[in-house]
């Protein structure tokens, strides 16, 4: 029998996440983690997967890959001399040399999450391996996370209305034209702006840039910058931290308004009533509908939910699209909410990996209230591309962190959405029957 | 009045027609006795890159002085100056400075449109006046409106349009391309429009009416040279080409008109080129028009470059002036010199130049980019009895750039007195 152990992540001082493969491992076999100590746990496997590579080596089909989420012995988070041993009814079949882990929790996180592109995940194996090892590494990041420096530019107003917090994710050179267009509205000079940098790396390039752009245009902004990189739903809640209006826009960094006037137009809708969100509609740059609300669909392949948004790509004076009304959810490239609302839910969940389902899961839990997500037709501004965050969909399943994102997503709303969902079924494009799984 | 002017070249320091447009305004302008003007030129010259300023001045005078802006990375799809301490810091101490009363832009470019927020924010009243010269502010193309595959002429700038011309920048930067300048260009109290053409086309883009004057380019009055003498039975076959050699200027398909002609066994018409900026042209470019000078039948002459010294001279040696760009023009200035020293023109059917030139009255047209119908123009002016005395008789008076100072201190003295000069910001621009 024959084996390695391929990569190891240390997730905290109780776990670490391993990968491998071996031939000849059974289901009756005895998986242990050992020290030289004496000290030992007994292991789990998680899935299994094909490794074409040992496969071909071996000459066998079976899947020679594992993975698994393995209890420590007692001991710091950082260890060498570990080992894996499998003992078949037999007796001892193969001891496999641990070693040295990423200890890094970004980095480990970022590798258990691309071992998804390889695995197709099963419930059993996101609830017993993946989900627990990437939260436990979620809290070693969180730990990392927070404000390395605030910079106001000219007084920002403190008793303003709104709020607006735009996360700015290394692409500095929207910044000028949007501050350019923001300028041209007095609703926005008297909003309290702040611009949150998620890459510390960029911090004096840009105080520098938005120390001028204030010079030029007179607006006032506050500047968060954080520590290190945190991803949309950690840097919209910083921004929301560090900001005190009573209503918030959400707001990303290429979105463009098109004429002076909306924000009060999307307060105005906000203050009538039974509402717990409002968003405008969002055009690309050839005019049509980039966002007029979103509805859920499950991907054919995987049967997990996946966000959709109605009408997108068709002319944005398409009547369906023109009517104010609630909808599942909204997107938070440009979503407008009353700060208690947000912070009694802790704003975005953290749980969710750079920024993707965390708006729809924001919306969700918006619902619970009893209020509704309301979609307004009559403010448009423009999304021209999805090009504030870094977008890896160029793997035909997606990267390994959006799997991840929509199975957490599905796991957690499933049942809530094929409810919601019904309600919605004579609009969609093609009406599913009710998926028995 | 304190006039302050921005211009994106000076004809001390690099050739171009607009740049020679703007000065002479400048100098006819500060002429008038009610009027204390400076010009800030720009340029990449190095010998202007001094330490912890950019200015310096033009030589030998005292109020026409340049500003050296690098502009290498800076953001050239929105134009503007990637190191924002230009406005911020040397411009707004240039300001301060000189306290204008008016800010007149010949010109953005290399400058950035930024410098138009920059006046506003620090001069609030102070009105603000932009010449249009090209397309630029639609077009990214150095604003020729010509499509970059083939020759093929534009009509009208979209996200998709541009991404066509340019593969490498995505149709959303050209969406914020134009909603960036247009904020800054809403800033503006009054463009200045050399031609009606270029009026109606930034009209049709979306730039306020109201805000539009049409105003051509003033010139210095020269002495007209007189007609060429004919020896007995000699007709009107000499022909002139003046201008930037750069494949805009049409002077490829004027060559294969020669060609053409030559091949009819008519080399008795001639064509005499004067052209600068062949050495500035990209290598394709200069590779494929050297080739073309050197190929060019003998009834193609090649003179060179000319300046103001030597256009009289050159002038005088042909009957008519050709204008065969292929780009759709502005006001062009060689239009103004061929008709100041009274050659009618033959010229492109399009644009600046169709609008300039009177077919049939002082000139004839021919369909743009077509070396058959440049050719059978040539022939007929050539070939006509009478004609070219009749569109001669045409021509008419280029206005002086005193008359045009004078107009564009009428400008002014609206701005100065209307209360409506500084734009409400809610003022917006359709788009």
């Amino acid at each position: 029998m024959i084996g390695t152990v391929e990569t190891v992540v240390a997730v905290d001082e109780e776990g670490i996440f391993l990968n491998g493969w071996a031939s000849d491992v059974r289901s009756q076999d005895r998986i242990r983690l050992t020290d030289p100590t004496g000290g030992s746990t007994e292991v789990e496997l998680g899935q299994r997967f094909a490794r074409p590579d040992v496969a071909a080596m071996a000459g066998t089909d079976e899947l020679h890959g594992f993975t698994a989420l393995a209890p420590l012995p007692p001991g710091p988070l950082q260890r060498s001399n570990l080992r894996l041993e499998i003992e078949g009814p037999a007796g001892p079949k193969l001891t496999l040399e641990i070693p040295d882990p990423i200890v890094d929790p970004t980095q480990g996180r970022r590798h258990v999450l691309s071992l998804l592109e390889l695995i197709k995940v099963s419930d059993r194996f996101m609830v017993g391996h993946v989900y627990p090892a990437v939260e436990r590494l979620n809290r070693r990041i969180a730990e990392g996370l927070g404000v390395k420096e605030i910079a106001d530019h000219g007084p920002v107003p403190s008793s303003a209305d709104v709020s607006i917090v735009v996360p700015i994710f290394g692409r500095l050179d929207l910044v000028t034209p949007q501050i350019a267009l923001f300028a041209r509205d007095p609703e926005i000079n008297a909003a309290e702006l702040v611009l949150v940098l998620d890459s510390p790396e960029l911090e004096d390039e840009l105080l520098e840039l938005t120390h001028h752009l204030h010079e030029l245009y007179r607006l006032p902004m506050r500047v968060v910058v954080l520590r290190r990189n945190s991803g949309f739903g950690n840097s919209s809640n910083f921004g929301v931290e560090h900001s005190s209006s009573p209503l918030v826009l959400l707001l990303n960094s290429d979105v463009f308004p098109d004429e002076p006037g909306w924000l009060s137009k999307l307060t105005g809708v906000y203050r009538t009533g039974e509402v717990a969100a409002v968003g405008p509609k969002l055009l690309f740059e050839d005019g049509s509908l980039q966002h007029a609300g979103m509805y859920f669909e499950r991907d054919p392949v995987s049967r997990q939910w996946q966000n959709l948004h109605f009408h997108k790509g068709m002319p944005s004076v398409l009547p369906a699209a023109n009517v104010e009304r609630r909808v599942p959810a909204l997107t938070a490239a440009c979503l407008l909410v009353g700060r208690d609302d947000f912070t009694a839910i802790d704003g975005f969940d953290p749980a969710y990996v750079h920024g993707d389902y965390e708006d729809s899961d924001l919306c969700l839990r918006l619902h619970e209230s009893g209020r509704e997500c309301r979609y307004v037709p009559s403010v448009e501004l423009y999304h021209p591309e999805r090009q504030s965050f870094a977008e890896s969909i160029s793997k035909p399943g997606g990267s390994g962190h959006m799997i991840y994102n929509r199975w957490l997503f599905t796991h957690r709303w499933g049942q809530r959405i094929e409810s919601l969902m019904e309600e919605y079924s004579s609009e969609l494009p093609l009406t599913q029957p009710a998926a028995s799984q | 009045m304190r006039v302050l002017y921005f211009v994106h070249g000076h004809p001390a320091l690099i050739r171009g027609g607009a740049e020679q447009a703007s000065l002479e305004l400048f100098e006819a302008i500060r002429d008038r006795d009610d009027v204390d003007p400076h010009l800030v030129a720009r340029t990449s010259e190095q010998a202007f890159a001094r330490p912890g300023t950019p200015f310096g001045l033009v030589d030998g005078t005292e109020d026409q002085i340049v500003i050296y802006t690098r502009w290498e990375e800076d953001d050239r799809v929105l134009q503007t100056a990637g190191a924002k301490e230009l406005y911020t810091r040397h411009l707004a101490g240039l300001l301060r400075d000189l306290e204008p009363e008016i800010v007149h832009f010949q010109h953005s470019i290399h400058i950035g449109f930024e410098a138009i927020r920059l006046v506003r924010t620090m001069l609030p009243d102070v009105p603000i006046v932009y010449t249009l010269h090209e397309y630029l502010p639609i077009c990214h193309a150095s604003g020729q409106m010509v499509r970059t595959f083939g020759k093929e002429l534009c009509t009208h700038a979209s996200p998709q349009r541009c991404h066509e011309c340019f593969p490498d920048i995505a149709p959303a930067r050209f969406f914020i391309r134009e909603r960036f300048i247009k904020a800054q260009l809403e800033l503006v109290d009054r463009f200045v429009a050399p031609s009606r053409f270029l009026l109606e086309r930034f009209a049709e883009w979306g730039l306020p009416r109201e805000k539009l004057v049409e105003i051509d380019n003033g010139r210095h009055p020269v002495e007209p040279i007189p007609p060429r003498e004919l020896r007995p039975g000699e007709m009107r076959s000499r022909f002139g080409f003046f201008g930037l050699l750069n494949p805009f200027k049409g002077i490829e398909e004027l060559l294969e008109a020669m060609k053409l002609l030559d091949e009819d066994d008519r080399d008795d018409i001639t064509l005499y080129v004067s052209g600068a900026n062949l050495d500035v042209q990209p290598m394709p470019v200069r590779k494929r028009l050297s080739k073309l000078l050197d190929k060019s039948p003998d009834s193609v002459h090649f003179l060179g470059r000319y300046d103001k010294l030597t256009l009289p001279r050159r002038m005088a040696q042909v009957d008519w002036v050709v204008v065969p760009s292929i780009w759709w023009e502005n006001s062009p200035l060689v239009i103004h010199e061929a008709f100041m020293h009274r050659r009618p023109v033959l010229t492109s059917d399009i644009g600046g130049m169709a609008e300039k030139v009177d077919d049939e009255v002082n000139g004839l047209h021919f369909p743009v980019g077509e070396p058959e119908q440049i050719a059978r123009a040539m022939l007929r002016a050539a070939d006509t009895e009478g004609l070219w005395d009749g569109l001669r008789a045409g021509i008419p008076e280029i206005m002086s750039s005193e008359e045009a100072a004078g107009q564009h201190k009428q400008v002014y003295d609206e701005l100065l007195t209307s209360d409506s000069q500084t734009p409400d910001v809610t003022t917006t621009m359709s788009g």
